[in-house]
């Protein structure tokens, strides 16, 4: 049974009280009380055995919340695997690529989100099987011809105008009835493989506004085909405003029962759009949008192979990490230069600050988002291992001058984008208590989920009043950060008389990839005169190192050897782990805070890609990478 | 085979043949006149036309558009047998892949070639064993020693021999007791191997498969450290019965169906020819029919 809205949120208001005392009486007579979309669960008290009962989340689950197969129509001017395959490709079955390579993946994923494009949905198969009916409008017709008969630059050059009509006011084709076939066939097809337990296929599409701009967001539905068959995908031939997006979400939910999410992606390619403070019409925010936003977008995909979102060097001058995977020259389609007034609206750090200034004049905090990574992958290959790197697109699937390649063309050849600059990134972690797809929508509904560019290293964050050292000795270091505070995407407030916000932080390496050279804690503040600021905490690190003269922990090394891409774990640690109280805490500002994991510098996939084809790269061209984890924040806000 | 054999057996040979033949009879019903080919347009080609114009302007055509429409059609008609009269497919790359493509659609086994029944999925089942075996799979629990605990002066491996020697020393024992803190899982319910490796690497999981049941050993290395273990439940990889896993080796069967039927009908297509290839690095000369 379905609530409006609003009233639904008063009673939620009105009676969170009665709820969380409901919920401690359920939990006192032994009933198990699993976390749901608003958050985790109070605790269970302590068994004897202390696995016994235990009603949180105990193991991450890796996916993609971004991929693209044959069906996009932009992916499908060059890649031939559909949807199928795609699924078999994350699950962990070899496959065979566009090229007719074998390709697999090191280790399975547990999830995935088939995101193709809304626009035009399932069109580009028909196309290119010469479907009557296409090929009767003109323009279907020379796209066919050209991606069928036309020569290399032909195609790259047709495919590129398709991408350029995903942002037209009107389909250059339309066809309610063949858009509707394919989206049925898409959700059928996810149900198929979705295997409860094992591998869960969450059904999605991405709504492409504003290409040239990329205020695009993945759709993800809760349920399975039946509730998903209740509509088809918005597209922004639809509407080019999020705002309407978030209204037909609404709207969706109130008629069909479905629940959803939204995750915006590559801000930094917006110019300035993502994160504004203002309606798309460029008025002053309202309460009732920001509200919107926060409830459907309550994630963003803040690393992915178009370049990492979580923050920019001239916005976080003083943070020497902050350069990693940089895309900065102009907005997506290289249009538009870019200009330093537009980072502030375009990253994610810069956007949780202005979400406390924004929540303090609106009562509502639009951008108070967890943190996801993906891969935009239109490959149908869920494939960013640095060694095991598939590309952006399939005209740059591995063959020996990819790097050297165009990912995307602009008018202005500076602003052309280069295959070497792609970023081997990113996927998402999610703590659910099972691998389902309910658990896994209402984890990410709750944030507690974090991002990394690849590799799949387990990170926990809770944040508390009460967190001392000896929580970080502990053999089960979830069980007193569950007890006794809240994980990542959750909320602190009232801090006690005298009390600061303490922090239980922790990570594991993965196995596969490099050591763990830190953990720092990010934290982004509001100060009395309407101000952000932010800073960077070393919270636990490797090898014993001392902080310099300006307090910082010097570099960790490194010992990639690029020519032979390898590198030794002799330096770094597999584990960290360590609670941090905040030295500055104002019980009266409203901030955030959020871990950041670095790993030691690793092979980036460019010096794989040289030592494999025995390639040299001139000297621009990154050869190593420190990976790195962002989880979603912890948020403060004062009493009252 | 003679030259004038395998000339007789060339397709574009049968081709002028043919041609040479149409146009004897041709010349000959025209009595002598110059022969000219024809392009009829029927009525029902008019209609199709009409119909996808007004399909794609949702309005019907006038009278000047349909005659273009049909202009056009003529056009087409009459540059595309030219073309082929000048073997201008021929040598197109992309014209020869869509033919190809068109012949392998051809080719698609008809749906009913497709239904497998439970004597076919057994013996396919029972030919392709190593793909169906279930991975063996364990539930473990595991204390972990840090080689990095800084707390503690003393090695990592004698620490884990004392630790493993208090686990052996009773029931009394309660392994959360021990060992240092981690992210890792202290219990591990039963899970493939591969799901192990995916947490704890690939040489810990091989280990694991040769330690024994319902006993603390170890120490086990991994790249975190060491863990001592005790595996609590073993299920050695298994063929399982076509009941278990039907749908899979359906699933794998169409496919090898549907691959094995269309390598016969290439095949079928492929012993017409005779295929000359030209010398490799060295390779003997091949001639006549390579199989």
């Amino acid at each position: 049974m379905r609530m409006p809205l609003l009233i639904s949120c008063l009673i939620a208001t009105l009676s969170g009280s009665a709820l969380l005392a409901a919920q401690q009486s359920a939990a006192e007579e032994g009933v198990i009380q699993l976390p749901t979309k608003e958050g985790v669960a109070k605790v269970a008290p302590p068994q004897f055995s202390p696995y016994a009962g235990r009603n949180f989340p105990t193991r991450v689950f890796w996916g993609d919340t971004h991929l693209h197969t044959a069906v996009s129509v932009d992916a499908g001017t060059m890649n031939r695997i559909g949807q199928e395959d795609a699924y078999r490709f994350a699950r962990g079955e070899e496959i065979t690529t566009t090229h007719g390579l074998r390709a697999k993946l090191s280790r399975p994923l547990d999830f995935l989100v088939i995101s193709d494009h809304a626009e035009m949905y399932g069109l580009m198969p028909q196309l290119l099987n010469g479907d009557r009916e296409i090929l009767s409008n003109e323009t279907g017709k020379r796209w066919h011809d050209a991606l069928t008969k036309g020569d290399d630059q032909k195609k790259f050059d047709t495919a590129m105008e398709i991408v350029g009509s995903l942002s037209g006011d009107e389909p250059p084709i339309k066809s309610d009835s063949a858009v509707k076939n394919a989206w049925q066939n898409y959700t059928a097809l996810a149900d198929k493989y979705n295997d409860p337990g094992v591998f869960t296929a969450l059904i999605g599409y991405e709504w492409t506004a504003i290409g040239g701009y990329n205020l695009h967001r993945n759709v993800i539905f809760r349920g399975d085909a039946s509730v998903a068959n209740r509509t088809v995908p918005f597209s922004q031939y639809d509407s080019k405003n999020p705002e309407d997006l978030w209204k037909h979400l609404a709207a969706v939910e109130d008629k069909t029962g479905a629940e959803l999410l939204a995750i915006p992606h590559n801000g930094n390619l917006s110019n300035g759009r993502m994160f504004t403070v203002e309606t798309f019409d460029g008025k002053p925010l309202t309460k009732d949008l920001a509200s919107m936003r926060a409830q459907y977008e309550p994630l963003v995909e803040v690393t992915q192979i178009k370049g990492d979102g979580e923050t920019h060097p001239l916005l976080s001058p003083n943070d020497e990490f902050a350069d990693y995977e940089t895309w900065d020259k102009s907005n997506l389609n290289g249009t538009e230069a870019k200009t330093a007034d537009m980072l502030q609206w375009e990253y994610a750090r810069q956007a949780l600050k202005n979400g406390l200034l924004l929540e303090k004049e609106l009562g509502i905090n639009p951008f108070k988002f967890g943190m996801v990574g993906s891969t935009d992958s239109h490959t149908s290959m869920t494939a960013v291992e640095e060694e095991n790197f598939f590309g952006k697109h399939s005209g740059v699937e591995p063959e020996p001058h990819r790097w050297e390649h165009v990912v995307i063309e602009a008018p202005d050849p500076n602003f052309t984008v280069k295959g070497w600059q792609q970023a081997a990134s990113g996927y998402a972690g999610v703590w659910a208590t099972e691998n389902t797809r309910e658990a896994i929508f209402d984890a990410m509904k709750r944030k507690e989920t974090y991002a990394t560019t690849g590799p799949r290293m387990i990170v926990r964050f809770f944040g508390g009043f009460n967190f001392t050292d000896e929580d970080a000795k502990t053999r089960l270091p979830a069980s007193a950060g569950y007890a006794k505070g809240v994980p990542m995407g959750g909320d602190l407030t009232n801090a006690p008389e005298g009390k600061a916000a303490t922090f239980l932080v922790a990570a594991a390496k993965d196995p596969y990839s490099g050591n763990l050279d830190r953990i720092q804690i990010v934290k982004g503040w509001l100060n009395e005169d309407g101000k952000t600021e932010g800073k960077v905490y070393d919270v636990v690190w490797s090898d014993g190192r001392r902080p310099t003269g300006d307090g910082k922990i010097p570099p960790v090394g490194n010992t990639v050897d690029v020519e032979s891409a390898t590198w030794s774990n002799s330096i770094g640690e597999p584990e960290l782990i360590a609670v941090w109280e905040d030295p500055d805490f104002d019980p009266n500002k409203r901030a955030f805070y959020y871990a950041r994991v670095i790993e030691i510098p690793t092979p980036r996939w460019t010096a794989y890609e040289a030592k494999r084809f025995n390639i040299d790269m001139p000297d621009e061209v990154p050869m190593t990478t420190q990976e790195r984890a962002y989880t979603s924040p912890i948020w403060y806000t004062p009493a009252g | 085979m003679s030259f004038l054999s395998r000339l007789l057996r060339e397709p574009l040979v049968h081709f002028i043949l043919i041609g040479a033949a149409v146009f004897a009879v041709y010349a000959l019903v025209r009595g002598g006149e110059e022969a000219r080919d024809r392009i009829v347009v029927t009525e029902g080609r008019v209609a199709q036309l009409a119909q996808i114009f007004t399909k794609t302007w949702q309005q019907p055509p006038t009278k000047k558009e349909l005659r273009g429409l049909i202009d056009a059609y003529v056009k087409e008609e009459i540059y595309y047998r030219e073309a082929v009269a000048l073997g201008l497919d021929r040598d197109d790359t992309l014209i020869r892949r869509r033919m190809q493509q068109k012949m392998e659609f051809l080719t698609e086994p008809a749906d009913d070639l497709l239904k497998a029944g439970d004597a076919e999925l057994e013996a396919f089942l029972e030919a392709n064993r190593e793909d169906f075996r279930a991975e063996p799979r364990l539930a473990f629990t595991q204390v972990f020693v840090s080689p990095e605990n800084k707390n503690e002066d003393e090695p990592a491996e004698s620490r884990a021999a004392k630790f493993l020697a208090a686990l052996r020393s009773g029931p009394g024992m309660v392994s959360s007791d021990l060992g240092d803190p981690t992210l890792l899982p202290a219990t591990v319910p039963l899970s493939s191997t591969k799901m192990i490796a995916r947490d704890f690497g690939d040489a810990f999981a091989e280990a694991l498969l040769s330690l024994p049941k319902d006993e603390w050993s170890g120490p086990v290395p991994s790249p975190f450290g060491l863990h001592l273990v005790r595996v609590t439940e073993r299920f050695d990889g298994r063929d399982p019965p076509l009941a278990d896993i039907r749908d899979a080796v359906e699933q794998k069967w169409r496919t090898w169906k549907r691959e094995q039927f269309q390598d016969e009908v290439f095949n079928s297509l492929r012993a017409k020819y005779d295929v000359v290839l030209p010398t490799l690095d060295g390779d003997a000369k091949q001639t006549g029919s390579v199989p």
